[in-house]
């Protein structure tokens, strides 16, 4: 198995069991997963995303058969692009991880009408900042990099009094996907609606995959996402440590599904999808 | 993919729904294939999610259809009836009606109408506490503000303190685990339920460490939007021992409903079928 969608590190608000690398292998090992994609924690917090990164890239060299980087860029930041050629040259970055709601960058154009609701009051709280988004996709573009765009961490109805952070809209996610409809997407933590709205909008495009990780119910959720989307389109990713990662290792496996189709969600497709 | 086997031979979901046909069709055979005991009730018959403030003719036609799901699937299903206490009367009646047709075990599902230390709920207690039926409160604690009627941790402690003869399934723990397991504390009439919410690194941790294992019990929130492996998972994937798994997976809700003067007949034959 390979979990696309993880974590090292701590997180500011509770205590996280497998939050250090060896933790997290402990878990890997025992739940059968080889391989985990991972970021670096902090660096949704940090504004020098580079300290993470630069840590990432340590723990990666000490296992590099466990591990597979995806380096965080914050293109709010002043002078990102040499965060960005810093990771490209020196980590030899493949991957690429984005928080646009943590980092407060959009990635609709600026032109891109808007209907706000109530619901989306909050939302205003990270568009306040165009950012240059469009210009850091324009990069993973040309060197051909995996996006992983996250559009939460954990429901934002449980964050802390004085950080609420509303989650990456699907509309946001759509545009950036119609934008750069050449750059492999990732779509980390959707829920079962929020994919099969994502897939169609962005009008199917074969580049676009989705973690399940955030996919925990109704009682059929795979079987209809796989009907829906197709379990090409579908990864084991776990949110871990935020998440337990047997939620959605239990999901894919007891799944009224194929043999086959398992086998793709839970390492084919991330084989496929990051050169393994 | 077979059972859930070799973790649990049976497990007890003291908070599932339906709410149409479909529903109802894959959460019975997923639950035979796993050896899930469901506790159900309908909240919105029509397919819709259920008004603010339901009527009673709108609770009956929902207790309807969980007794006509909990009559055609005795093996493997036990009613909890719906009640909006916005209605005091009209749902005391509603439960004493539906209390005295089942002869199996049974509990109940409030409303958010209003929070579960209202004046309006004494009556409802009385009835839940005479027939030892346990009670399924929704319960949450959501920073970006909670419903009207909506109770919170602290409104789930002020009703188990002042009603210690009811025994309360806290729903969803208080959604902000932090919050529910501490509200829990010293009150050994609220059990913690598990369901609902995404799969949390540490939420049962949490639980049993300030409410004790033998206070938790699973609740899936089946397709209210959740599914069983998503919440199955706060149990198998919690750094808590194989005995307090078992607690929470079932022991705590049979012990509980136990107290009913019934057969678990229905969960014998789960059990055999179990292997």
């Amino acid at each position: 198995m390979i979990d696309a969608n993880a974590y090292i590190g701590e997180w500011p608000f509770r205590r996280l069991n497998h939050a250090t690398p060896d933790a997290l292998l402990r878990k890997m090992d025992a739940l059968g997963i080889e391989k985990a994609v991972v970021s670096r924690l902090e660096n949704v917090f940090y504004k020098d995303v580079m300290v993470g990164n630069r840590e990432l890239n340590r723990i990666v060299q000490q296992h590099p058969d466990r591990f597979v980087p995806a380096y965080t860029i914050n293109s709010a930041m002043p002078c990102w692009e040499l965060d960005f050629k810093r990771c490209l040259e020196e980590y030899g970055m493949r991957n690429l991880r984005i928080h646009p709601n943590y980092h407060q960058f959009t990635l609709l154009e600026p032109h891109t009408t808007r209907v706000m609701d109530a619901s989306l009051e909050a939302y205003a709280q990270y568009h306040m900042l165009t950012g240059n988004a469009l210009a850091l996709l324009e990069c993973a573009k040309s060197e051909g990099l995996v996006v992983l765009l996250t559009l939460t961490l954990e429901d934002s109805r449980w964050h802390h009094w004085h950080v609420k952070v509303p989650p990456v809209t699907t509309t946001d996610a759509v545009e950036a996907i119609c934008t750069f409809p050449d750059v492999r997407w990732l779509v980390c933590t959707g829920r079962y609606a929020h994919i099969g709205d994502i897939w169609r909008r962005s009008y199917k495009n074969e580049n676009v995959y989705f973690d399940v990780s955030r996919v925990q119910g109704p009682v059929d959720d795979i079987e209809q996402l796989c009907a829906q989307v197709g379990a090409e389109h579908l990864l084991l990713g776990t949110n871990c440590p935020i998440f337990y990662p047997e939620s959605a290792k239990l999901s894919i496996e007891h799944a009224e599904i194929t043999d086959r189709e398992k086998e793709l969600m839970l390492s084919g497709n991330a084989k496929r999808l990051f050169a393994l | 993919m077979g059972r859930l086997g070799e973790e649990a031979r049976v497990i007890i979901d003291v908070h599932s729904h339906v709410k149409n046909d479909h529903e109802i069709t894959v959460s019975l055979r997923k639950a035979r294939r796993h050896g899930v005991i469901l506790c159900i009730n309908v909240l919105n018959s029509n397919n819709n999610y259920p008004p603010t403030l339901p009527t009673p003719e709108y609770v009956t036609a929902c207790n309807d259809l969980t007794f006509k799901v909990a009559s055609n699937n005795t093996d493997c299903v036990i009613p909890m009836w719906y009640l909006n206490p916005y209605h005091p009367e009209e749902m005391q009646a509603e439960l004493l009606r539906r209390v005295k047709a089942w002869d199996g075990h049974q509990g109940a599902k409030l409303w958010t109408g209003v929070k579960a230390n209202d004046s309006r709920l004494e009556g409802i207690y009385r009835i839940l506490a005479e027939y030892k039926l346990p009670v399924l409160q929704h319960t949450y604690m959501a920073v970006t503000g909670n419903m009207p009627g909506e109770t919170n941790p602290f409104d789930m402690r002020e009703a188990g303190l002042r009603h210690p003869d009811v025994c309360f399934f806290f729903g969803h723990s208080g959604s902000d685990m932090e919050y529910g397991a501490k509200a829990a504390q010293g009150v050994p009439n609220l059990f913690m339920d598990i369901g609902g919410g995404d799969a949390t690194n540490g939420y049962t941790e949490t639980l049993v460490e300030h409410a004790g294992a033998d206070r938790v019990v699973y609740g899936s929130d089946l397709n209210a939007p959740r599914s069983f492996m998503s919440q199955l998972a706060k149990v198998y994937g919690a750094d808590i021992s194989d005995e307090e798994k078992e607690l929470i997976s079932w022991r705590n809700a049979y012990g509980i409903f136990s107290q009913q003067d019934v057969a678990w007949s229905q969960f014998d034959r789960h059990r055999e079928a179990a292997g």
